[in-house]
């Protein structure tokens, strides 16, 4: 099968939602030794970035992303399954770490975001949901991670986002990080108020601020 | 046999229509357009409308979840309404 055949194929699987079709797809660019950055970029992002703009439309629903996103990371897993360490860090557009804070379990829309960013070149580390706000800070330090970003669905869970600036600034370091933070009840007020540095109301709003703020950093 | 017919969201189409053929469903089934969950009160509206629009029939049964509570105050003086308990579509597919 010819490469840009592969291209569309794994395309279309995330298009259609076909895990089958994905897995298929995703072990045939491994077989035609395709390069992984290659398959995910020219291939299963650009089926997201079509559910993406659709859902942006309201043609499609949550629903159908989740679909889509499990296809997307079942392809993911296979063709990256060689990959080193290294050339999966050489190979990103920045390391984000992502998470449901504090206090909050939510975490769908938390998964999506992060499924789109992966699919935009990003090296994701995903602590899960409910996470302490200094094991969020702790593991941003051991990874070196370039965005810290977080999702509360509750107005009750939004203070964490703003502990977890505090604690950044007492232990000095909070320049070395971008903050970026979503969630229902989150609003670009709050991430002002609270001294963060990126607001998304959606998923590609999401990725879009993580992109600004990864020039931002290297413009810095 | 009783009379049913289901009212359901097109969100759903590919997995009831899964179902209804495999389980050779007897009953009508009338298709609520996707997204009006985003308004629950239009979501309670339309099938109310269409629930006015229905008769003679035993069950009216909803393939919806509570849907932002949606279902909420819903009214079938002739029918029995029957639905799933569960909050959304959301928790069949994550």
């Amino acid at each position: 099968m010819e490469k840009q055949q592969i291209l569309d194929k794994l395309k279309k699987a995330v298009e259609e939602m076909e895990s089958d079709l994905a897995e298929e797809a995703a072990k045939e660019a491994v077989a035609a030794g395709l390069s992984p950055q290659e398959a995910i970029s020219d291939g299963l992002a650009k089926g997201m970035q079509t559910l993406s703009d659709l859902f942006d439309e309201g043609d499609v629903f949550v629903p159908q992303l989740l679909l889509a996103a499990e296809a997307f990371e079942a392809a993911v897993s296979i063709i990256t399954a060689t990959m080193t360490v290294e050339e999966k860090s050489q190979a990103s557009q920045g390391k984000v770490l992502i998470h449901t804070v504090q206090g909050d379990i939510h975490d769908i829309g938390k998964n999506i975001v992060k499924t789109m960013l992966s699919a935009s070149g990003f090296e994701i580390i995903d602590l899960g949901r409910d996470v302490p706000v200094e094991e969020v800070v702790k593991i941003a330090v051991e990874r070196k991670v370039d965005i810290i970003a977080g999702s509360a669905l509750m107005t009750t869970t939004m203070p964490s986002q703003r502990d977890i600036i505090s604690v950044l600034k007492e232990e000095g370091i909070r320049d070395q990080f971008k903050v970026m933070y979503g969630g229902a009840p989150v609003s670009q007020e709050w991430v002002d108020k609270i001294g963060a540095d990126a607001y998304g109301e959606t998923a590609s709003e999401a990725i879009a601020k993580a992109k600004a703020l990864m020039a931002e950093k290297k413009g810095a | 046999m009783n009379k049913s017919i289901v009212i359901a969201c097109e969100t759903l189409s590919d997995e009831v229509m899964l179902v209804a053929n495999e389980l050779k469903l007897p009953y009508p089934i009338i298709w609520i357009k996707s997204g009006l969950h985003t308004t629950p009160e239009r979501l309670r509206k339309a099938i109310q409308d269409q629930i006015n629009r229905i008769d003679n029939v035993e069950n009216i049964i909803l393939l919806f979840g509570i849907c932002g509570n949606s279902l909420l105050g819903l009214q079938a003086p002739k029918a029995r309404i029957i639905f799933p308990k569960v909050d959304d579509c959301i928790a069949l597919f994550s």
